[in-house]
C-alpha cells in the first residue's frame, strides 16, 4: 500500500490557498436575497403595525430614527449577503473537503473523508424552486467541526455526497 | 476466552435481583419529584376523614402498581453478548431490543450510590459512539460479574483493534498489570478543596453585595447609607466593616462547602493506570468509576491556579470521545496530580512527546492588541459612560486602573502563551494565573479552520482550530504561511499516518 495522493505527498506541500475553490451558482444569491427580502419584510411590517396602531411616542420624530435604523441595518445586511457571497466557495479534493465563507471573519474549514461519519443532503421549499439544496458532512463528536454548504445546486449536493460516502466506503 | 464453561454474558443473563429495589426506589423518586407539589397541598390542606381514606386508597394503588412495574423490568430485561453484539432486552409492555456492536462501546462506566453499597453492586453504563448513540444502562449487576463483563469487552476491543488501522498504536501496548498512580487521602483532598477558586465566589457576593445596596436605595427613599445611619444610628464606616464581614463570611462558606464538594465527589479517589489505559474510581455516597480507553482520549489539559503551583498539584481532565448525546460527560478529571503523574499519563497518550523535538512559537502581537481591544477599550467606554454619568470615587478609580490592568495581565498572558508543534502532535501552553497545558495528538483531528479577521488578514496572521471527537483545541495568531503549511501537514499526517515523515517547515 502506497501513499497516493499527489496533491499532498511531495515534500513542499501546497496550500490549500493553491485550491480553485468552486463558487456558489449566480440563483444561490437571487436565494439569498429572497431570504433577505423576508426576513427585512417581517421587520417592517411588525414597525409599521406598531408605528399604525398604537401612541408609544408622544411625538412622530423618534419614528425617523427608527425607520432610518432600519434601513441602515436593511441595506448592511443588504451589502454584507453579496460580499459574504463572492467570498464563499467549495474545493471537493481527493482526500478532503473544503469550505470558506466570511466577510469580516473569513474561516476555512477542511474535513478529511476518512473522518466523517455521515453525509446529508437538504433541500427546502424555496430552494427547491430554484434547483438548490445544501449539504451537510459530519464528523464524530462535536458539532464545531461538521461542515455544511448551502445554496449549491442540488445535483451537485447529490454528486458530493455519492463522491464522498464512495471515499468513506473504500476507506474501510 | 473465560474460564470453563459458558460465562454467563453469553447466554441471556438477568441482572442482580438487587435491580428490582433498586428500580423501585428510581420510580418512586421520580414520581416524588414530580408530583411533590400535588404532595405537599395534601399534607397542608384541612383533613376530613372521608378523603384521606380515599387519598390512603390511591398511595395503595401507586405503590403496587409501582412494583408491579419494577417486577415486570427486571424480569424482562436480558443481557447477552452474541456475534460480537451487546444486547438488551428491556421494557415493560412494549420489548425493546438494543443491539451495539462491541467495537462501538466506547466507555464503560460504574457506579455505586449508597444503595448499590450496602448490597455490593455496581450500575454500568456503556457509552457508543455514532450520532444515534443509544446508550446501554444496567440498574444494577454483582460487582465481580460487572468485571468479568468489563475485562471481557475490554480485552475483545484489544485483539480486534488490530484489524483497523485507526487504532493501531494502542493495541501495541501489551496488557501491563494494574497500577495504581495516585490515592488522594484527606489531606490532599483538603488542598484541592483550599485551592479552588473562592475569590471568584467572593468577588460575585461583594457584586450582589453592591447590586442590593443600590436596588434598597428607592425602596428606602434616600440612599441606603444614610437610611443606615439615620434611622439605626450606624455610621458610613460601619456599613462598609459590616460588608467586609459579610463578604468574609461568605468566602468561609464558600471555603466549607466547596471543601465538602469535593470531599463527596473524591473521597477516596484512586487512580490507576491499566493495560487499556487509566480507571478513576472516586466518590463518597455516590461512588463512580470511569475508564478512559486509551485510544478513545482525545487530548489531555493539566492546569493549576497560584495556590495549587504552590503545593505543586495539577488538575488533569481527559477528553474522550462520546456520541453527540453525552458530549461533557466524558471528561474525566483527575485532581490533585503531581507533576510525575502527569508524565506518567503523557507518556502513555502520546509516548513521542517526551523525547520528541519540539518547535516553540508565540503568537503574534497582535493577539494582544485584539483582546486587549474587546476587554479593555469597550469595557472602558462603559465605564467612562457610568462614571460620568453618576460619579463615584470607586467607580472613577475602577475606570482609572481598568486599562493597566487589562493590559498587563493581557501581556503577561501573550508572553505566556506558547504553541509547541511536532510531527506527532501538538502542546500548547498558557494562562497567566490559572496555567494550562494541553497536549493533542494529530492523529486525533476530526476537522480543520483555519479563521481570520479583517485585523488579522492586514497583518498576515490566522487562527487554527482543530476539532476532535471531544471539543476544539485552537491555535491563533500565528503568521498566515505557518497556519497553511501546518494544516496542510496534518491533513496528510491523518491521510497516512505511517507513510509520511517531512519536517514540518
Amino acid at each position: 500500500m502506497l501513499f497516493e495522493n499527489p496533491q499532498i505527498a511531495t515534500t513542499d506541500l501546497p496550500s490549500v490557498e493553491d485550491v480553485n475553490f468552486q463558487r456558489l451558482p449566480p440563483q444561490a444569491l437571487k436565494l439569498r436575497t429572497i431570504g433577505w427580502c423576508i426576513t427585512q419584510g417581517i421587520i417592517l411590517l411588525i414597525l409599521l403595525g406598531v408605528f399604525l396602531s398604537g401612541e408609544i411616542f408622544k411625538k412622530q420624530w423618534p419614528w425617523i430614527f427608527i425607520f432610518s435604523a432600519w434601513f441602515l441595518q436593511a441595506a448592511y445586511f443588504f451589502w454584507m449577503a453579496r460580499k459574504r457571497f463572492y467570498r464563499e466557495g467549495y474545493a471537493v479534493r481527493e482526500k478532503d473537503i473544503i469550505h470558506t465563507k466570511g466577510f469580516w471573519l473569513r474561516t476555512q474549514l477542511t474535513v478529511p473523508y476518512n473522518r466523517v461519519q455521515h453525509v446529508e443532503i437538504e433541500q427546502g421549499p424555496l430552494a427547491r424552486a430554484f434547483g438548490l439544496g445544501g449539504i451537510s458532512v459530519y464528523t464524530a463528536g462535536d458539532s464545531g467541526g461538521d461542515l455544511s454548504i448551502s445554496g449549491i445546486e442540488y445535483k451537485e449536493a447529490e454528486r458530493i455526497k455519492q463522491f464522498i460516502a464512495q471515499k468513506v466506503g473504500s476507506d474501510e | 476466552m473465560s474460564d470453563g464453561g459458558t460465562p454467563f454474558y453469553f447466554q441471556p443473563s438477568r441482572q442482580s435481583p438487587i435491580a428490582i429495589l433498586l428500580i423501585l426506589a428510581r420510580l418512586i423518586r421520580s414520581l416524588i419529584g414530580q408530583f411533590w407539589p400535588l404532595l405537599l397541598l395534601l399534607l397542608l390542606r384541612k383533613r376530613s376523614a372521608n378523603s384521606s381514606q380515599f387519598w390512603v386508597w390511591v398511595g395503595i394503588a401507586i405503590t403496587v402498581l409501582s412494583v408491579v412495574r419494577s417486577l415486570v423490568t427486571y424480569f424482562r430485561t436480558h443481557f447477552y453478548i452474541q456475534d460480537d453484539e451487546f444486547i438488551l432486552e428491556k421494557g415493560g409492555f412494549t420489548r425493546r431490543r438494543l443491539s451495539v456492536p462491541l467495537d462501538k462501546i466506547q466507555t464503560i462506566t460504574f457506579q455505586q450510590t449508597f444503595l448499590h453499597r450496602l448490597f455490593n453492586v455496581v450500575s454500568v453504563e456503556m457509552d457508543t459512539t455514532g450520532a444515534k448513540g443509544s446508550e446501554i444502562s444496567l440498574t444494577a449487576l454483582d460487582r465481580d460479574k460487572a468485571t468479568v463483563l468489563r475485562e471481557y469487552l475490554l480485552r475483545w476491543k484489544k485483539e480486534n483493534v488490530n484489524a483497523t488501522p485507526a487504532d493501531q498504536e494502542a493495541a501495541t501496548a501489551d496488557i501491563a498489570p494494574e497500577v495504581e498512580l495516585l490515592k488522594l487521602d484527606l489531606g490532599a483532598l483538603f488542598l484541592i478543596g483550599l485551592s479552588q477558586n473562592h475569590l471568584r465566589s467572593a468577588g460575585i457576593l461583594f457584586g450582589l453585595l453592591a447590586s442590593f445596596a443600590r436596588e434598597i436605595q428607592p425602596i428606602l427613599g434616600k440612599s441606603a447609607y444614610k437610611y443606615f445611619e439615620e434611622e439605626w444610628g450606624l455610621s458610613f464606616n460601619f456599613f462598609w466593616t459590616f460588608a467586609l464581614w459579610i463578604i468574609v463570611f461568605f468566602l468561609i462558606i464558600s471555603v466549607i462547602a466547596t471543601l465538602a464538594l469535593t470531599i463527596v465527589r473524591f473521597y477516596n479517589l484512586r487512580f490507576v493506570q491499566t493495560g487499556e489505559g487509566f480507571r478513576l474510581e472516586a466518590g463518597l455516597f455516590t461512588r463512580r468509576e470511569q475508564a478512559a480507553y486509551l485510544p478513545k482520549i482525545q487530548f489531555l489539559r493539566w492546569s493549576s491556579n497560584p495556590l495549587q503551583r504552590l503545593w505543586g498539584m495539577y488538575n488533569l481532565r481527559f477528553y474522550q470521545a462520546a456520541g453527540h448525546e453525552l458530549r461533557g460527560k466524558q471528561t474525566l478529571q483527575v485532581p490533585g496530580c503531581y507533576p510525575h503523574q502527569i508524565a506518567t499519563v503523557q507518556t502513555a497518550y502520546f509516548p513521542a512527546s517526551v523525547q520528541e523535538q519540539w518547535q516553540w512559537h508565540r503568537p503574534h502581537r497582535l493577539y494582544f492588541r485584539q483582546r486587549l481591544f474587546i476587554l479593555g477599550l469597550l469595557p472602558l467606554i462603559g465605564l467612562i459612560l457610568k462614571t460620568s454619568l453618576d460619579f463615584s470615587w470607586v467607580w472613577l478609580a475602577i475606570t482609572l486602573l481598568w486599562l493597566p490592568f487589562t493590559a498587563w495581565w493581557q501581556w503577561k498572558l501573550l508572553l505566556r502563551k506558547e504553541y509547541g508543534l511536532s510531527p506527532d502532535g501538538l502542546w500548547v501552553k498558557s494562562g497567566y494565573f490559572t496555567q494550562s497545558q494541553i497536549l493533542l495528538l494529530w492523529a486525533n483531528v476530526q476537522g480543520l479552520e483555519v479563521q481570520q479577521t479583517f485585523l488579522e488578514k492586514r497583518h498576515q496572521v490566522a487562527d487554527l482550530t482543530f476539532y476532535t471527537a471531544s471539543g476544539e483545541v485552537e491555535i491563533e495568531s500565528l503568521p498566515l504561511p505557518m497556519v497553511n503549511s501546518l494544516r496542510d501537514y496534518v491533513l496528510a499526517k491523518i491521510e497516512e499516518p505511517k507513510f509520511f515523515e517531512v519536517a514540518i517547515t
